[in-house]
């Protein structure tokens, strides 16, 4: 095993499928010359030229719009969003058109594109820099939808959605480049992947489950350590992927627990919390000893100064507090 | 780092061209645009440093070299004309009469600054004074440039708008949109392209074939202009000619003000990417040293009457910081929901 | 004035970075701008370069330290200055926003769990008989099931001779049987029944509480019975074959519910301890015994028993005598109730009844009223125990 970045898990991963898939290429501003604003594409240009690694002008409609058409057409894209925020510039080509283009055209149509888009607040990037759109692809049937936070999960499912068939939006947490944690090394590293839909539990517990992704899995196992101190015994999931999103698992943890916490970075109004508690009820409503209880970001525009930005991120804090009200009977 | 690119750049430019003072600017009125110059390249200059150290954060791009443009561009605007702004949004705001201790305390997101602490650096604006806001996604500026110039043409009030915006914005599907419909409709906009060669790491060359941008205003029937963007005369008398153009109805024109990044993207880029020893060159070009030279070599004042008027602006900028440092304060936590919606009203 | 410099983020990213090497030393001047260090981010190794000018006076971090940015490295004195350490207060503040709760609609009536209705229609329970674990809150899963652990309506499961369950008598029971037996046979018991005002004797415990010191009602009772058999030396003493022995010690026990059933922890010489001390030995001893863990030398012995069943709500019982001691003790539940006051006023008091169970071959009734009349005054002046 190695310890890797996300970051270099990532530029790991593009290194090693593009290597093997010569069809795969990739668009996104200053993704070539100077690797991505992020790092994350650092000499993949030098490796494997101008021709499959390109800078693009700053036309996301464009840009994305052509990564549909290629896609299309024998090639397997990788687009480059720098903010996720910015996704709203290309959503007509991705909603109206990647989703929808097999089912539209006899199922003849092959889509194999990956959008990555990295989302997520704190460091007062402000408004226009902080924002979670999972929740609007996950209403768009004919996307997969994944947010991986751990460095082994984010290159094993990158290589999936290299490897898949259909337009993938892959979420990256902005904040997350850093972040360490163990990856395979050698042959094992380079031929593992890690499967949609499947989700982690991270640990295990009796007293309730959380679920969570990305940023906010990080957050709930902090918690659930420090909860065990009290004497609560915390089952947390990582989600990894959103659609499709592992129900199994989490029901099997409620079965045992009957209760649950949804956690997710984004404001709390129209966000997956939402759906996935629905689906709970759907799924499981005779299992839940209490009405299940979601974490999320306050429903205000990111704002700028940093006090005022804490109090809307959701922090340890929010999520230690829902755990208490889900285990108060009240 | 490639040869081939730095040659691009050397040919990009157009030569160091004269600074001649137009018809009808008096030496007041030049020196205090000189003096605007150098208010913005101070606040620039001290906002790097508060930067590194942590004071300001999240996002903050320099307007530094390029302070003859929102200068000689802003001093044919009244108040009620309207600019559009980009991420680097300190120039055209300082240029546009925009507060500086209110610009310092909004940096350091203190509750007295322009957008009361909620918007910082990236999103900087007084809509007051006509600045329309900065913003982070590039070309987002057009439409509204667009749709600030249809209320002017609807309501008929005279006014003017300038769209700042940068070579990068250029290739924004937007920017084709914008400009069509202010050229087909005859409105008063102004499209200036603040050309520094650079979109973050990416050079023009690389994702225009045709870099003398100003042509493509053929495509939409009006004029296109190319001027030297270090040449704050310059870019004063071609945007007086656009705006009387506009007010009497003439319709929009393109302006390419052509001239080079000097510092980073944003305020701790190393530009590794960049051939750094070549850039140095360009300072020769920049705008504030420039006037400063033209004062001297024109007689119209002194080295030292000179530096009075630089050293004024660095004082006010040190005033500045110490009001935002100092006497303000941080935004009462029951402001966090204020003016999502309009009249005080609150949906949590 | 002497200026700190943190160490400077030089990337958006930039959390850290690792110190390869100091380019300055102490006593160097530096100008802003000049590099500093060599250090390691996640990028690259990078100079550092100053962002204050003036003269060295300290470095705070050392090469081979990964620092945080913000944090301070390094500081600089102007001319002629002088560097003293100050020590940084750290200001936490803790701001919450106000954001008003959504309403929640609280229904009327019984609330209840899904899962919790669930288990208690399997069950065939009727779950409005089930009591919330909060009052006003919601039934949940263990609430149901401790009602069903209560009720014991689970259906009988019937072994052979139609019994629930068949349980051989314990070696326990079977020595608590012998004695009660033992007791109800051998001894001719009379009762004397009497109630006692404890507010005084609830008014020590608060103030001693209001000390941190943890007395309980039968610690005191105990303290009292000591003092007591002190003066009446008569109950203090057993019947053995033709002799009355007198005994020496006054050992009081104190009658203790555990789940293997009743036992006796017994305080030796009570008289001679203190009420803090009596209260902490039984206190321990009473956890012991519920623990089982109390070595049966601390239950024998004994001169004197009390029983106090008031926290059930019993009023009065006649307790049977703890073999072979002369008298045993019954406690009854403590109750408010109006009595006449020196004036025939009525004040409120907390009256409880005490019932001294007495052995007639040892003691006849007039000693055996006596010691309770005395017992009795202690209790309703507890300060004249010392």
């Amino acid at each position: 095993m190695a310890v890797r970045t996300v970051r270099q898990a990532l530029n790991d991963a593009f290194m090693e499928e593009m290597k093997i898939d010569p069809t795969i290429i990739m668009f996104g501003c200053d993704i070539g010359v100077r690797g991505g604003p992020f790092g994350i594409t650092l000499d993949l240009m030098n490796v494997y030229g101008k021709e499959r690694v390109i800078d693009t002008p700053i036309s996301e409609s464009s840009f994305v719009g052509a990564g549909v058409g290629a896609a299309a057409t024998g090639l397997r894209p990788v687009v480059e969003v720098l903010y996720s925020d910015w996704i709203t510039l290309g959503m007509d080509q991705l909603v109206n058109m990647a989703a929808k283009m097999r089912y539209m055209f006899g199922g003849k149509v092959h889509m194999p594109l990956v959008v990555r888009a990295p989302f997520g607040a704190g460091g007062g990037i402000a408004a226009q820099h902080s924002q979670s759109f999972e929740a609007w692809f996950n209403h768009v049937p004919g996307f997969k939808v994944v947010a991986p936070i751990e460095p082994y999960d984010v290159k094993g499912m990158m290589k999936t959605a290299l490897r898949d068939d259909n337009p993938v939006i892959f979420f990256e947490h902005k904040r997350s480049y850093q972040y360490k944690g163990e990856v395979p090394d050698g042959k094992e590293g380079e031929a593992y992947t890690v499967p949609f839909g499947k989700a982690a539990v991270r640990r295990e517990g009796n007293d309730i489950t959380i679920v969570a992704y990305s940023m906010m899995a990080l957050k709930a196992k902090k918690v659930a350590d420090e909860l065990a101190k009290e004497g609560i015994s915390c089952e947390v999931i990582d989600l990894r992927s959103l659609l499709p999103l592992d129900y199994d698992t989490v029901m099997k943890s409620i079965a045992k627990t009957s209760r649950v916490v949804v956690c997710q970075e984004a404001n709390l109004r129209g966000g997956m919390a939402g759906d996935i508690v629905a689906e709970i009820i759907d799924r499981g409503f005779d299992y839940l000893d209490a009405p299940p209880v979601r974490v999320g970001a306050l429903n205000v525009p990111m704002p700028y100064n940093k006090g005022l930005e804490e109090l809307c991120i959701p922090n340890e804090q929010k999520i230690k507090d829902a755990v208490y009200s889900v285990l108060s009977n009240k | 780092m490639d040869k081939k690119t730095n040659e691009f750049i050397k040919e990009a430019l157009p030569a160091l061209t004269e600074l001649k003072a137009p018809e009808g600017l008096s030496v007041e009125e030049q020196k205090k645009m000189f003096r605007t110059m150098c208010l913005i390249r101070e606040f620039d200059t001290q906002v790097r440093k508060l930067w590194m150290k942590n004071e300001i954060y999240g996002l903050a791009h320099s307007y530094v070299g390029a302070e003859a443009i929102a200068v000689g561009a802003c001093e044919n605007l009244n108040k009620d004309d309207f600019i559009t702004s980009t991420h680097r949004g300190h120039g055209h705001t300082i240029a546009k009469g925009g507060d500086i201790r209110a610009m310092m305390a909004e940096l350091h997101g203190k509750y007295e600054g322009l957008n009361r602490g909620k918007g910082g650096s990236m999103h900087i604006a007084d809509v007051d004074i006509g600045m329309l806001g900065a913003t982070g996604i590039v070309g987002s500026g057009m439409p509204i440039a667009l749709g600030s110039a249809i209320s002017a043409h609807v309501l008929k009030n005279n006014r003017v708008t300038i769209c700042f915006h940068g070579d990068g914005g250029t290739n924004q599907g937007v920017w084709h949109e914008s400009i069509n419909m202010a050229a087909a409709w005859n409105l008063p906009a102004i499209f200036l392209i603040e050309n520094n060669q650079y979109a973050i790491a990416t050079e023009i060359g690389w994702v225009a074939k045709e870099t003398n941008l100003y042509k493509r205003a053929i495509g939409y029937g009006i004029e296109g202009v190319q001027i030297d963007g270090f040449n704050v005369f310059e870019v004063y008398k071609s945007v007086k000619k656009a705006v009387e153009k506009a007010r009497n109805g003439g319709g929009p024109t393109l302006i390419e003000a052509r001239f080079i990044r000097l510092l980073g993207h944003f305020v701790a880029d190393d530009q590794w990417y960049r051939n750094l020893d070549e850039t140095q060159m360009f300072w020769e070009y920049e705008p504030v040293k420039r006037m400063k030279e033209y004062f001297v070599s024109k007689n119209l004042m002194t080295e030292s009457e000179v530096d009075v008027i630089w050293q004024s602006a660095v004082d006010e900028v040190a005033d500045a910081v110490y009001y935002a440092q100092n006497e303000c304060s941080e935004p009462p936590v029951d402001t966090l929901y204020d003016d999502i919606y309009a009249d005080g009203e609150i949906i949590y | 004035m002497a200026k700190i410099m943190a160490l400077p983020k030089i990337g958006v990213n930039m959390t850290e970075a690792f110190i390869v090497k100091w380019l300055v030393n102490v006593g160097d001047k530096v100008n802003d701008g000049d590099a500093i260090m060599e250090a390691e981010t996640d990028k690259s190794t990078q100079e550092i370069y100053a962002t204050e000018s003036g003269i060295v006076a300290k470095l705070l971090v050392s090469e081979g330290e990964t620092v945080e940015c913000n944090r301070d490295i390094m500081v600089l004195l102007g001319e002629n200055e002088i560097y003293t350490e100050k020590s940084s207060t750290i200001e936490e503040k803790s701001v919450v926003a106000k954001i008003p709760a959504a309403s929640v609609m609280t229904k009327k009536g019984v609330r209840i769990s899904p899962l919790a209705k669930k288990i208690a229609n399997e069950k065939g329970i009727d779950f409005h008989m089930v009591q919330p674990g909060i009052p006003g809150g919601r039934i949940v899963k263990k609430d149901v099931l401790d009602f069903i652990q209560r009720s014991r309506s689970e259906p009988c499961v019937r072994v052979e001779g139609g019994n629930l369950e068949v349980i051989p008598v314990s070696p326990i029971r079977k020595t608590i049987g012998q004695r009660m037996l033992q007791s109800t046979l051998e001894k001719p018991c009379v009762g004397l029944n009497t109630t006692a005002d404890a507010t005084a004797m609830l008014k020590l415990i608060d103030k001693y509480k209001e000390k941190g010191i943890k007395i309980s009602f039968d610690a005191v009772l105990a303290k009292i019975a000591a003092k007591t058999l002190g003066l009446h030396r008569n109950i203090n003493t057993i019947l053995e074959g033709d002799n009355f022995l007198v005994k020496c010690d006054i050992n009081v026990g104190v009658a203790v519910d555990t789940d293997k059933g009743l036992m006796v922890p017994v305080i030796k010489n009570a008289d001679q301890k203190s009420l803090v001390e009596v209260a902490r030995e039984l206190a321990s001893m009473a956890e012991g015994a519920k623990k089982l863990q109390l070595p049966a030398a601390s239950m024998s012995d004994g001169t004197f028993t009390i029983t106090n069943l008031g926290m059930f709500g019993v009023d009065e019982f006649a307790p049977i005598i703890n073999p072979p001691e002369c008298c045993i003790l019954g406690i009854g539940a403590l109750k408010k109730m109006f009595v006449p006051d020196e004036n025939d006023q009525p004040k409120l008091a907390t009256m409880f009844q005490m019932t001294l169970v007495f052995d007639h071959r040892i003691v006849d009734g007039a000693p055996a009223a006596r010691f309770l009349r005395d017992f009795k005054e202690f209790v309703e002046a507890p300060e004249l125990l010392i």
